[in-house]
């Protein structure tokens, strides 16, 4: 499987990353290594068989929704990347 | 220092914080050369903890791992100046049973790595010969370790992020079963796989730890309600009679005759302790890295889409763009290009496998065979009780080695991402050393919750290499 230049931009895209024109050539290379190796699962056989799908065991987890108390707002706030005092400031897209 | 050592000091009249203090000179004299802390700040134990079993105790604690009040970076530029704003549950188990929080240790940046080259802030060197790697990802914990710069530590394993770096530094490393310790509060790189375990000098500190953090925690729904049995006390029990799986695929092919022939030892010693060998087989274990390699993509590009520098983390812009959502888009990838290559190549992966078009080829496929690997695991383990391999199929290798390779790199996950990806617990114990002197490791693989087990035969062994 080939993961040429174009394909990398476009992944770039999806995973909101911006990549230099040197960094795309050699993620075109690594990339399209990586994914002839793990094409290798394609030798075991019988995946239509929706029944191993599932393997956790697991259900669903309900816990009581009780009031508890939470993170202190102004800690959380201090973990603003930019701020105005109390507000989180984001740039502008309008 | 042990924590028995720590103990013995307390008795004598020793406090924590005499205690940490010799420990922060041990770092101030070596740890220019070593790199394995991120942070040095310290949470003194808590003076009325002083019946519990860590008291005094300094246990240091992966980047990725929460930690109330002190800097918590995941190895990377995208959180360089994160203040963590509460302590993962984890920490919060250390605080209780009496431990000293000795710092934050250097890792592969978002645990993404098996060498510790990968941290934004400097590669880790290995105690034993700083020519070579500490392995990873967490490196930073097991050379702190190594180095006797702390106690124990924590690491997070989610391929064989702590049984790797245990074996190349000469440690004891586990991985519990997944569920069994609350993943709160730490990063999460791939949430069906991660773990949170101890690397420690010996078998009884590793359970001591272990016996700490494990529990059911009500805000990590994955964790398993079962009560968590008193592993130390059980390490004193004879393995007489216990069967003890040899799986063939586990020789694999490239494997060092050095690491092969000390692991080949280790299972004499069992025998020699009155266990008996099977020769038993696990098929699908060469597809055990390609699996991983798919699904750990996948889910590390979901969990990291959150690092978009608005809410915290690092953010960085540049000119403004003419359009409004353009401003967003690059607000969005100029903050994540501080992602380093090795997040940037699995979230692309992870892209790459879940996209539509190629979902049911690589991501669906690879679920599959997720599930057909851990219904053979099931059936060996009606017939074994443990499962015994080399940790790693090499020695620790050079620094550099491997950096411009990525599958190389992947490849040294091949003995140890069969415990992640089916979930069971996992050891891994020093078996010797190589001619050059490098530390190998030997893993024991347990049933699901049997941590007692594998502890136990760790056990076993370590005090059978100390006649």
């Amino acid at each position: 499987m080939q993961i040429d230049s174009q394909l990398v931009r476009k992944l770039a895209h999806l995973s909101r990353i911006q990549l230099s024109d040197s960094e795309v050539e050699t993620f075109s290379h690594q990339l399209t290594s990586i994914a002839d190796f793990v094409g290798t699962l394609s030798e075991v056989a019988g995946a239509s068989d929706l029944r191993v799908r599932q393997i956790s065991g697991l259900s669903n987890v309900w816990s009581a929704d009780l009031p508890e108390t939470s993170i202190a707002p102004d800690d959380i706030i201090r973990a603003f990347p930019e701020r105005d005092d109390r507000t989180l400031s984001v740039p502008p897209i309008l | 220092m042990t924590i028995a050592d720590v103990r013995q000091n307390v008795r004598s009249g020793a406090t924590p914080e005499q205690i940490a203090a010799e420990f922060s000179e041990t770092v101030e004299a070596k740890d220019h050369e070593i790199n394995a802390f991120l942070s040095r700040d310290v949470v003194m134990a808590d003076a009325s903890r002083s019946a519990k079993p860590l008291y005094g105790v300094p246990i240091a604690v992966k980047d990725v791992i929460m930690t109330k009040g002190i800097k918590t970076t995941a190895a990377s530029r995208m959180l360089e100046n994160h203040i963590a704003v509460y302590d993962a549950h984890v920490v919060e188990q250390l605080k209780d049973a009496g431990a000293t929080i000795f710092g934050k240790t250097n890792c592969d940046e978002f645990a993404m790595g098996a060498s510790t080259e990968q941290s934004a802030f400097g590669p880790v060197h290995n105690p034993v010969n700083s020519a070579y790697v500490p392995g990873g990802s967490s490196g930073g914990s097991a050379a702190a370790v190594a180095a006797d710069m702390c106690v124990a530590a924590l690491g997070s394993d989610t391929g064989g992020s702590i049984r790797q770096p245990a074996a190349f530094c000469g440690l004891v490393g586990l991985k519990p079963t997944y569920g069994r310790v609350s993943r709160y509060g730490l990063i999460a790189l791939c949430s069906s796989f991660d773990t949170i375990g101890p690397i420690a000098k010996n078998v009884t500190d590793a359970a001591t730890v272990f016996e700490a953090i494990a529990g059911y925690d009500r805000r990590d729904g994955t964790t398993i309600p079962n009560e968590v049995p008193r592993v130390i006390q059980q390490l004193e029990q004879s393995i007489q009679g216990l069967r003890v799986g040899v799986p063939k695929e586990y020789f694999v092919e490239g494997m060092d005759a050095e690491v092969e022939k000390l692991t080949r030892a280790m299972m004499k010693r069992l025998e020699s302790l009155g266990a008996t060998l099977v020769d038993v087989s696990l098929p699908l274990s060469k597809y055990a890295v390609p699996t991983y390699y798919v699904i750990l993509p996948a889910e590390a590009s979901s969990n990291l889409a959150r690092f978009d520098g608005m809410r915290y983390g690092t953010r960085y812009r540049n000119e403004s763009p003419e359009s409004g959502m353009s401003r967003l888009w690059d607000a969005y990838s100029s903050s994540r290009a501080k992602f380093g290559p090795e997040p940037k190549r699995r979230m692309m992966i992870g892209s790459f496998v879940l996209s539509s078009g190629y979902a049911d080829q690589y991501y669906k496929q690879a679920q599959y065979v997720r599930a057909k690997m851990k219904q053979e695991m099931d059936e060996v383990f009606q017939t074994v009780d443990v499962l015994v391999s080399a940790t790693t199929p090499t020695p620790a290798f050079k620094l550099g080695e491997r950096l411009k390779d990525p599958l190389t790199m992947y490849l040294a996950d091949v003995l140890t991402s069969p415990a992640n990806i089916t979930g069971v617990p996992a050891i891994s114990m020093p078996s010797g050393a190589t001619r050059e002197g490098l530390p190998v490791g030997f893993q024991i693989m347990g049933k699901p919750l049997d941590e007692a087990t594998i502890l136990r035969v760790a056990y076993q062994l370590e005090q059978a290499s100390l006649v």
